[in-house]
Parts: C-alpha cells; structure tokens; sequence
C-alpha cells in the first residue's frame, strides 16, 4: 500500500533532518529559491551548503560528502558539468550511493543534456523556470523511491549483488521472481541477459535484452547490452543499427558517437557519415569531443574515397575536416598523409600550408615537406632535405625507405649501406627489410 | 530502420529558449532581452528574475514581455506579457540583480501557456527518465 501525501512528507522531513544538502548553481537566484524548498520539507538550515562554482561544489563533495546534490547541467563549461560532480559523489560516498540522491536542476532543457542525465542514472532532473511545488514533489519521489523502493527493485537490486557475485543461479531466481511484479520488467530482463550473457549462453541473452526492449523500446541498459553483444560476436551490421537507436533517443555521448561513426565506416556506410556531418553543422554547442570524432570520420571517409578513385569526393571531405578541425594538426597531418599515399603532391603541398604556424617546426611536419618533395622533386632536392633531416636526427622509417630508395637511383653506393645500417639501427626489428632494400646480405 | 538524420539531430542539442524584456514603468527605463536577463521561479502569480543590476527597485511598476523560441522554430513568438510590482529587488553582484515581481495584470491564456511550457516539458523529462530505468 502507498504512503500518504501527509506520510510521504513526514518521511522525506526525517530523512532530510540528517542529512547534508549541496545546492551547486552559479545562479544567486536559483541557490536561494531551492534552499528555501529544502528549508520548507524540513533541513536544518545548517545542513544546506550553497555554492556557485564546481571547483567550490567538488571540494564540498570532498570534504564535506554530502547526501544530497542538487546542481545545475552546465555550472561550469571549462571546468566540468553538473554530471561531473555525480561522478565525485559516487567515488567519495561508494557505499551510501543508494541512500544519497544527486539531482540536477537546470536551464538546459535540450533532449541531450536530459539524455546524459538518464545514463548517468541522475535521481531527478528539474528544469528552470521551476516552481517550488515541483521541486518539492520531485525530491520527495526520488528520496521515497530510494528509502522504500517497491518489491519488484528490491529484488532487481538483490539479483545484480548475486550476479555482481558471480552466483548465477541465485542472481537468475531473484531476477525471474521479480518479473511478473512489474507491468514492464525491462530492468530485471537486462539482468537476466547479463547473467546469461556471463555464462556465455548468448542467444538467450539476446532474447532477454530484446524481450525487455520489447516492454520499453528505449530501455537505456537493454539496448546497450544487445549492442555490446553484437559487437563481442562482430556483428557489426546489426551493431551499427542498435547504436543507432541508442543515438536516437541518447544524443550527444561522444563516446558513442565515436562507435557510430567507427561502426558507419566498418560497415562502409559512408553516406551516413556525411549526413551526420551535416547534421553537426547545425549544432550551436560543438563539444570538442564531438569535432575530433568529426573530423576524424571525415579523414577516413576521404580516404577510403581516394582509394576508390573518387577524388573529387575525397577532396570535399577533406575540405569539410580542415575546415571543421581548423587548427588541429593532427587532422591537417592525417589528409596530407593520404594525399602523399594517393600520390598527390599539389593537394598534399596545399594543405600543407594549413599547419598551425607552431607546428611547421616539429618534426612530423619536416618529416611530410620531405615526403612530399620526393613525389614532387629532383632527386638531388631529396636527398639534399634527407641529409639535412638526417643532421637533426630526424627521421622514420619511410624517411629510410624513401632515401635508400633514391640514394640507389644516384648510385650512392656508400651511402645506401650507411643509411641501411642507420636505419637498421634506429629500427631493429625492421632491420631485415632495411638490408633487403639495399640489397645487402 | 533508424534513418542516419534521426540519429544525429540538432534539435536534440537546444533548449528552449525564453527572451525578456522588461519596461519599468517607474523610472520610464528599459531592460532589453540580454543574457543577464532570466526567469528562475515560477510562483502563484509571481515571478523570480534575474535582470541587470539597479534596473529597478521595491514598489516600481514594471511591463514584462516574454518570449519563447522552442527548439524546432527559428524565430521567437509571444508567450506572456505582465505588469507587475517589484515587491523584492537584491543586488547580487555590480552586473545582476534578483527580482521578484507580483504579479498585477496577466492575460489568463498567456499565463496558463507560460505554466504549460515549462510543466510538460518537466513531464516529458520525468516520463523519459523512468521509461530509461524501467
């Protein structure tokens, strides 16, 4: 039987009477209107810290180790975000985690904050402009939901100890015994596929994920545990259409958006990489996480373009990833690679020239102006950079390759052999191939 | 099937937006929409703002316009326009203030759609959050 509104609040004032509160907003305003609500169920007001920063909430959660957190999504872009502070929480308090509630409070009303929220396992989330009785309603169901939690996650609960455990048969009973107690058991259906999926029975885990999914298509944990079973058995086809219905209803993890792109690219589905490019150009809040994985797809889908014989193709990703990652070297370092592999010297010299200034002095940049002069150059030009590279210590082992290679050419018996022995010894376990290419016994 | 479109949304990354703007009707000045400019607490007929500090005080008369942009429009329409009296008004810094507004004159519909916005946009959230734990 359910409490009572008047009970449910008795319950939740005894419980906030010892407990500590964290308010985490930069927002004055905000600080004031919810310590008045946790004033209002019952805090002693001496147990409701308020700060405006997250170093200062960070520090709190350390020192302090509050019950309650309640912060808002975005209290600090360079710092960290308000789930960042969930994470604290957790590795301070590891086992008051089920009697401490972490809640966020927010202007960020996007679908994408709400869904990082829901991974997280956040206990609530508010949005602003809130009203008190909202406020006061959500925290209530959270505690309650916490301090007496029906039968059905009572069980749940115990059966993820026993498979955590590693006791499947007693994680398996708890789990089934739970089932029929929930109109949609999709929580104990993803513990049952893991428990199967433990003793390696995995199509029955298969079968359990989906039933689940079947109860609740967006059940958060039973979809990401058909798409780690898919990809444990290489399905990457199938792989790549579960992460992108996790995407869907979970955007803007940039973790698994990096898994889209890398399963769009496995599955050679290139055309979507472009579109979620396009996609990304409409995105105001570009998280750099999110440009890196970007731009990175981008260089691939242009290579793999290249190597089709696609050019013009290829040159537009590569537009798109420069322009997108403009000053990441890294990506800059990627096309020109490619273009030096495609045998492309002027589109290779062109982006070239797209080097962060600080970067034209390092020596992967010394490195490809060497490469791409041996596509573009006189011989005597190669060699000449080579030996100055050389002078530096500078040097890989297509640096080798390439001056052995053209050292043959000019008949430069003596120095073919000193540059094989040089290379041999920079780089042992490719020595064979070194004394191959000089032709040395 | 789930289309590549779908799965990467850019409506997904946005909030909905409210511009304020606030006439003091007092002093005859002017807050145009800014960033400083926000709505914290919704109360029975009573709004908790932030605004630019020292744009009003205890007892001003105020007209305050409130506009919504929603993540899938591209431009701003008419949610909710107010007169009202400042009955708190607390600098908080030398940029911002904390002011309450009671709440004098307010057409009923644009009231109950200022409520509605927020109200089931936080139901949608608490759905999908439970839907997510199953």
């Amino acid at each position: 039987m359910s409490a009572t509104p008047e009970k449910e609040s008795d319950i939740f004032k005894k419980y906030l009477a010892t407990r500590k509160v964290l308010i985490a907003d930069p927002s004055a305003t905000s600080r004031s209107g919810l310590f008045r609500v946790f004033q209002d169920c019952g805090s002693p007001p001496n147990s409701v810290i308020l700060v405006n920063s997250y170093g200062q909430a960070k520090e709190t959660i350390k020192n302090i180790k509050p019950h309650i957190v309640i912060t808002e999504f975005d209290i600090d872009r360079r710092s960290g975000s308000g789930l960042d502070l969930l994470i604290e929480q957790r590795q301070q308090q590891p086992k008051e985690t089920k009697e401490c509630l972490f809640v966020i409070a927010t202007n960020n009303t996007s679908q994408s904050a709400v869904a990082r929220a829901a991974e997280e396992d956040v206990d609530a989330f508010i949005i602003k402009p809130f009203t008190v009785e909202t406020v006061r309603k959500t925290l209530v169901k959270a505690a309650l939901l916490k301090l007496k939690p029906p039968e059905y996650l009572l069980l749940v609960e115990k059966g993820k100890e026993a498979l955590i455990a590693q006791n499947y048969d007693e994680a398996e009973k708890l789990l089934e015994q739970a089932v029929p107690l929930d109109p949609a058991p999709s929580l104990a259906l993803y513990y049952i596929g893991m428990t199967k999926f433990a003793r390696q029975i995995t199509e029955e885990a298969e079968g359990k994920y989906n039933k689940g999914l079947d109860f609740n298509k967006i059940h958060y944990k039973c979809l990401v545990g058909l798409y780690e079973l898919m990809g444990s058995q290489k399905r990457h086809h199938e792989a790549y259409e579960v992460v992108k219905r996790v995407s869907q209803y979970f955007p803007a993890n940039p973790k698994r958006l990096s898994e889209v792109l890398r399963l769009a690219i496995i599955t050679q589905q290139y055309d979507d990489v472009e579109k979620y490019y396009q996609a990304f150009c409409n995105i105001d809040e570009r998280d750099d996480t999110l440009v890196k994985y970007v731009c990175a797809a981008l260089v691939v889908c242009g290579k793999y373009y290249l190597g089709t014989g696609a050019r013009s193709r290829a040159m537009t990703l590569f537009q798109k990833a420069s322009a997108t990652g403009t000053g990441r070297a890294n990506i800059i370092k990627e096309i020109v690679q490619a273009l030096v592999e495609a045998n492309l010297p002027k589109d290779a010299r062109d982006y070239q020239k797209k080097f962060p200034p600080e970067f034209q002095t390092s020596k992967d940049y010394q490195l490809l102006n060497f490469e791409i002069t041996n596509l573009e150059g006189p011989v005597s030009a190669v060699i000449q950079i080579g030996r100055e590279l050389q002078k530096q210590n500078i040097h890989s082992e297509r640096f080798y390759e390439i001056m052995i290679g053209r050292s043959q050419e000019s008949s430069l018996k003596d120095a073919v052999e000193a540059l094989a022995y040089e290379a041999a010894k920079n780089y042992p376990d490719k020595k064979d191939h070194f004394m191959a290419l000089a032709k040395i016994s | 099937m789930v289309n590549a479109e779908d799965v990467f949304n850019p409506k997904d990354f946005k909030s909905i937006e409210l511009e304020i703007s606030m006439k003091n009707l007092t002093t005859q000045t002017e807050v145009r929409p800014g960033p400083i400019n926000t709505l914290v607490e919704i109360g029975d007929k009573m709004l908790t703002f932030e605004f630019p500090a020292k744009c009003c005080n205890i007892k001003h008369s105020v007209f305050v316009e409130i506009r919504k942009r929603l993540p899938d429009e591209t431009k701003s329409s008419e949610l909710c326009s107010l007169t009202g009296k400042v009955l708190e008004a607390e600098n908080l810094t030398d940029s911002e203030m904390r002011v309450v507004v009671n709440v004098v004159q307010v057409d009923e519909l644009s009231w109950n759609a200022l409520l509605n916005i927020f109200d089931s946009r936080q139901a949608q959230i608490s759905e999908f959050l439970n839907a997510v734990r199953g």
